[in-house]
């Protein structure tokens, strides 16, 4: 099964860096099974598993003039796969402190005046009771930690879009603990 | 399979230009390894001249032979598997292994060489700035092969930059040992050391760079 994933996907991206869309369209629909599953057996579970095989996805689109024809694609996928998880897990971790301690201390601590141990539970509640695209906002730029242009391109909105959707945010997230604290 | 996936899959399909396949890393990193010897090469004779005896001594000493031809299997190694390694998943961990086993034998061969030298240690050829212009001439080389990595897709940019660093510091001070004086100590101090001050320096400076890129 794997020797013939190996050739039936070595043509695949051979015809897509040919620029045939089609046979990319099916190559990365394989692929995202693939990895999902590859995911899932490497690191658990994983709950932005469907994240990582997005990120992989991305990054096999941008790194897809690499692959050497001739050559194992399998290796060059989970390496790629591998690198992006990683790197997502490592950010996961990063931005869920950063999200206790900045967005809970400064963002919305300090201009709702409460205290900050009571912080993250509030938090939770807070963002579940926004709109769904200030949420994503709030999400995208303060807990995983996007930039304002890499979240615009995300949601495929302009910068000045996304600017505005955050600070928004943060005046709804600002309303809705002050309004919880009365 | 979710939406959000679904949706990637078909926008990336949709944006699908052909695309010109890079080139093979290691045929890369043999025509950018002998570039760089040329380069560092011609540079060192424009400063300064061949020590007189240096060919005499390398047709007479084997084992002078041997510390060069190590230095240059090391470097030479070292480069490939660094290219190779800026395709993802093409570097091989056993390529890496012989290029610092390689490296760790051409040092060890001055370190054997402060008690028993290759050669007689001498004064004859020495070079006023040895340490400067073994750090200089690191350096083009060393930007050239970053710079052309970049091609590619590096997963491990710190990890590239250091290894090619490293081919490429290796270069010059393998060359210092025919035009400038023969002595380990004089070697390990002012032909080796800039090794370890450059490589760990341009890995910061990458590490730096990936850093404000991420963020």
């Amino acid at each position: 099964m794997q020797a013939n994933d190996e050739d039936h996907w070595s043509d695949l991206m051979r015809r897509s860096q040919a620029g045939e869309s089609q046979a990319y369209e099916q190559l990365l629909t394989e692929l995202s099974d693939a990895i999902a599953g590859y995911v899932r057996h490497r690191f658990g579970q994983i709950s932005f598993a469907d994240d990582c095989v997005q990120e992989s996805l991305i990054a096999i689109h941008q790194a897809r003039h690499t692959f050497i024809r001739g050559r194992a694609i399998r290796p060059w996928v989970f390496a790629i796969v591998r690198n992006r998880t990683i790197d997502m897990m490592r950010r996961q971790r990063t931005h869920a402190a950063v999200f206790s301690d900045k967005v809970d201390a400064e963002a919305l601590a300090s201009k709702a005046a409460i205290e900050p141990d009571s912080n993250s539970a509030e938090a939770g509640a807070v963002l579940q009771a926004l709109k769904p695209q200030h949420r994503q906002a709030l999400v995208l730029t303060k807990v995983m930690g996007y930039s304002i242009a890499e979240a615009a391109d995300q949601l495929e909105i302009s910068t000045s879009a996304m600017k505005v959707r955050v600070h928004r945010a943060t005046r709804a997230a600002v309303r809705a603990l002050e309004a919880e604290r009365e | 399979m979710k939406r959000d996936i679904e949706q990637t899959i078909e926008r990336l399909a949709a944006d699908l230009e052909p695309v010109r396949v890079a080139a093979d890393p290691r045929r890369v990193a043999l025509f950018w390894w002998l570039g760089s010897c040329a380069f560092v090469i011609a540079i060192a004779l424009l400063v300064g001249p061949i020590r007189s005896n240096a060919f005499e001594q390398l047709a007479s000493s084997p084992r002078f032979l041997m510390e060069m031809l190590i230095g240059l299997a090391a470097s030479v190694v070292l480069s490939i598997y660094a290219f190779a390694d800026a395709v993802p998943g093409a570097g091989r961990p056993r390529t890496l292994y012989a290029g610092l086993t390689l490296a760790a034998i051409w040092v060890a061969a001055f370190l054997v060489g402060l008690e028993h030298p290759a050669l007689e240690p001498s004064m004859a050829g020495k070079r006023e700035f040895c340490f400067e212009q073994t750090l200089l001439f690191t350096l083009p080389p060393a930007f050239a092969a970053i710079l052309w990595s970049r091609r590619y897709y590096v997963l491990g940019p710190v990890k590239v930059a250091a290894l090619l660093t490293l081919a490429s510091a290796m270069l010059p001070a393998i060359l210092m040992q025919v035009v400038c004086m023969y002595e380990p100590a004089h070697i390990l101090s002012h032909h080796v050391l800039p090794i370890l001050i450059i490589v760990p320096g341009v890995s910061a400076a990458a590490w730096l760079v990936a850093y404000l890129r991420e963020h």
